[in-house]
């Protein structure tokens, strides 16, 4: 099977349009601002893992184009699994899958990171959970619970990903990661109110502390990048972060005792 | 009961080393198998993993910007880039319409919510001082963001992270946290103790980070800036005028040097000599601050003042570094009669602690309890047994339904030093709010929470008693020894109560 390069593609859907003329299908325009998007994220992509998205987002894009634009020239060329059940949207699905995307995707990387920890896996998986969605998005039943849909979703493109990331320990045996995400999933309500007084507990650190930690959290080389960073040593380094997670642990059940109890 | 009570307090740590370790890349395989055994078969413990994934999930977003201040904006925050994919991806299948809405660069910001009812800092003294609104009055506390505009005198405010700082007036100050200062014109002098290293004083043309010192700052009206470091040495963040000149020219002044910060350029400080003498003022006044009542006990054997034993047979002294101290072996509490401590005003209660490392831990009675008049709350001061609270064994404080557990075990078998401070916290509003700081060992122990105590209608009960609850209601007593108790009328500052600490040994 043949797979397009992304000129190519960019070629065939005719790039150098910069507004639809008419008369062009709507799908059309559609398809032809999807690949000027992923043309400009390709271009300002410079860490490695934007430019791997992209390619990925390529990749998934051939599929969308054929299925939205029927006169797509790349037609034929795509990877070929069954695209029957991919149903455009309507405009109101599009808002509504929009809204609720953006309403809970931090709720989803958290639901995903804990079956995952590592934050460049985790944000892999979110991209194909969110492409998923999009996709299935119109056999979601709407007014039902759009999150317990969301997080089947993603166990299930975790469950996809196991053998990528088996060597890593990153990820649970099967039965310990089933385990895990029904955990994962009845306490999202509490994570949330964990996340929110999270803040309140950075504010509480040490400066020192808390610059740090998010040093660490920051850099995608993590611990080593932000030992470096403050001239500690990596043992030092790794003793501290435990020091401040457990304090940072601490205090987030403190505070929401508290207020449990006002 | 909460779950993770079912896990030991070992197991506890266990597991959340292993998750620290599985998130930072760092975790044996063995070690791997173990945590997967352990949550598969353990509801409290997968529980606990889900927590601790959650902190750092969290943290991976809130790692985006930084939170030194109030409010994040981050330019290219970890959230950021998830709404950039996440919309990208969306958008590429549902239309390009939505996604500049989520261009990187315009990332939402994060804004902290204001703990502006926690008190970061008190005036400790004052002299000659006006000031131009109201007039705090020495004990008084400050909240996050409270501005002082000292007209002429001395004042010397206390910070909770230990760092003293005397305002020379005219002076106009911010008090931005337990950490920082922003002065916005005038002269201050910052006395850093080895505990509060980092404490930081900020102005338009510099930012001042101690190292374990005592510096000056003045700054004039333009915003200019002379820093003359008295001892030890702080870090300078001079503020260039581009946005990244300030991490470029950060450097370090040491004893006896002085610089001028203007415009965004550094000099020499003119006529330094004469400036030097004009500085050269004691570090912090003396202690001002005197409680207008403070009583102490110091039990021996057979004088039992102001005591009211529920079982007088059984009771024991030891004797400790401070004097002698009552041993409560869990069979009888003790009531102690003071009418001081039935006043609406703000107070502090001292004394030494001594627990076994044995000792019972589950629902262990407090070691002192009191009700505060006026607003009637009980307050207990104890150990806590729940390991999802925090440390076992930590300092534990509760006040009405509320509690604050601090972060060090009190159940090593050595003595150990506790304050309780009531204090009267300032609102921006104007109104008040009352507040419990608690000391381990001369320091505010941290951090995990600040309870307010509520009005009751209910009557209130004079004294405070130890080794058991108020009025001995559950008829349980507290195992360990208790003595050097002194109760003071007023808001005793960090210095202060290590005085006292001090002053008993």
């Amino acid at each position: 099977m043949k797979r397009l390069a992304f000129h190519q593609i960019k070629d065939r859907v005719g790039m150098s349009h910069r507004s639809p003329s008419s008369p062009v299908e709507p799908d059309w325009w559609s398809a032809q601002s999807c690949v000027r998007l992923v043309w400009k994220s390709d271009r300002r992509g410079t860490a490695q893992r934007a430019v791997r998205t992209t390619s990925y987002l390529k990749q998934r894009l051939v599929r969308h184009l054929e299925f939205f634009c029927p006169n797509f020239p790349g037609r034929g060329y795509g990877p070929s699994e069954p695209m029957a059940e991919i149903k455009p949207l309507s405009m109101e699905q599009q808002k509504e899958l929009m809204r609720l995307m953006t309403q809970h995707q931090r709720r989803l990387f958290g639901y995903i990171y804990t079956m995952l920890p590592n934050r460049e896996a985790a944000e892999d998986i979110l991209q194909e959970t969110s492409l998923t969605i999009c996709e299935k998005f119109s056999q979601f039943t709407p007014g039902t619970d759009f999150v317990a849909w969301a997080f089947q979703v993603a166990y299930w493109e975790v469950r996809r990903a196991k053998q990528k990331y088996a060597r890593s320990r990153l990820v649970f045996g099967e039965d310990a990661l089933a385990a895990v995400a029904a955990t994962a999933a009845e306490m999202a309500p509490e994570m949330d109110v964990r996340h929110e007084a999270l803040q309140h507990c950075l504010k509480k650190l040490h400066p020192r502390d808390r610059e740090f930690v998010l040093l660490r959290y920051e850099s995608p080389q993590g611990v080593e990048a932000a030992a470096k960073r403050v001239g500690r040593s990596l043992f030092a380094a790794y003793k501290a972060l435990n020091r401040i997670r457990k304090l940072l642990l601490d205090c987030v059940s403190n505070r929401l005792e508290l207020e449990a109890n006002s | 009961m909460n779950e993770e009570l079912s896990l030991t307090d070992a197991e506890r740590l266990e597991i959340e080393s292993w998750c620290h370790a599985l998130v930072d890349g760092i975790i044996s395989a063995e070690d791997h198998a173990a945590l997967e055994q352990r949550i598969q078969n353990n509801a409290a413990a997968r529980r606990l993993y889900v927590r601790c994934m959650g902190l750092s999930a969290s943290l991976q977003e809130y790692a985006g910007g930084s939170l030194a201040n109030s409010k994040v904006t981050p330019m290219r925050s970890s959230k950021a880039t998830w709404l950039w994919w996440t919309g990208a991806a969306a958008a590429a299948l549902v239309g390009a319409w939505l996604v500049f809405s989520h261009q990187p660069g315009t990332a939402p910001t994060v804004a902290l919510e204001e703990e502006a009812a926690e008190g970061i800092a008190m005036l400790a003294s004052t002299e000659n001082c006006t000031w131009e609104k109201g007039s705090p009055a020495v004990g008084e506390s400050f909240s996050a963001g409270r501005t002082l505009h000292l007209l002429k005198g001395l004042a010397e405010v206390a910070f909770d992270c230990g760092a003293r700082v005397m305002l020379q007036g005219p002076t106009t100050v911010e008090l931005t946290s337990a950490w920082a200062a922003t002065l916005k014109q005038g002269s201050l002098h910052a006395n850093v103790p080895p505990e509060a290293i980092g404490f930081r004083v900020v102005n338009p043309e510099v930012d001042v980070v101690d190292l374990g010192t005592e510096f000056s700052v003045v700054t004039d009206e333009s915003g200019a800036s002379e820093v003359f470091v008295h001892q030890g040495a702080v870090e300078v963040h001079p503020k260039g005028r581009k946005p990244n000149e300030t991490k470029a020219r950060k450097g370090v002044m040491r004893e006896k040097e002085s610089r001028r910060f203007a415009q965004g350029a550094t000099s020499e400080v003119r006529n330094a000599d004469q400036k030097w003498l004009a500085l050269a003022r004691p570090a912090s006044m003396p202690v001002q601050f005197q409680p207008s009542q403070q009583q102490s006990w110091d039990w021996q054997t057979g004088n039992l003042t102001d005591l009211t034993v529920t079982h007088p047979e059984q009771v024991k002294f030891v004797s400790a570094p401070f004097g002698q101290a009552l041993k409560f072996d869990g069979s009888y509490g003790a009531q102690v009669t003071t009418p001081s401590i039935t006043k609406d005003d703000a107070h502090t209660i001292g004394l030494w602690v001594k627990i076994a490392p044995d000792s019972p831990l589950a629902d262990a009675p407090p070691f002192l309890s009191w009700r505060s008049h006026g607003r009637s709350a009980l307050i207990e001061a104890g150990t806590n047994d729940d390991p999802a609270h925090g440390v076992v064994g930590a300092l534990e404080i509760r006040i009405g339904n509320r509690k604050i557990v601090g972060t060090k075990s009190l159940r090593d078998g050595a003595w150990h030093h506790v304050a309780i401070v009531l204090v009267k916290v300032s609102k921006p509003q104007g109104n008040s709010d009352w507040q419990v700081r608690p000391f381990l060992d001369g320091r505010q122990e941290v951090k995990s929470g600040k309870g307010v105590a509520k009005k009751s209608k209910s009557k209130p009960q004079p004294g405070f008693w130890l080794a058991s609850g108020v009025n001995d209601e559950a008829g349980e007593y507290f195992s360990g020894e208790v003595g050097g108790l002194v109760l003071a009328d007023g808001v005793l500052t960090q210095p202060e109560i290590r005085r006292l600490m001090n002053k008993e040994l």
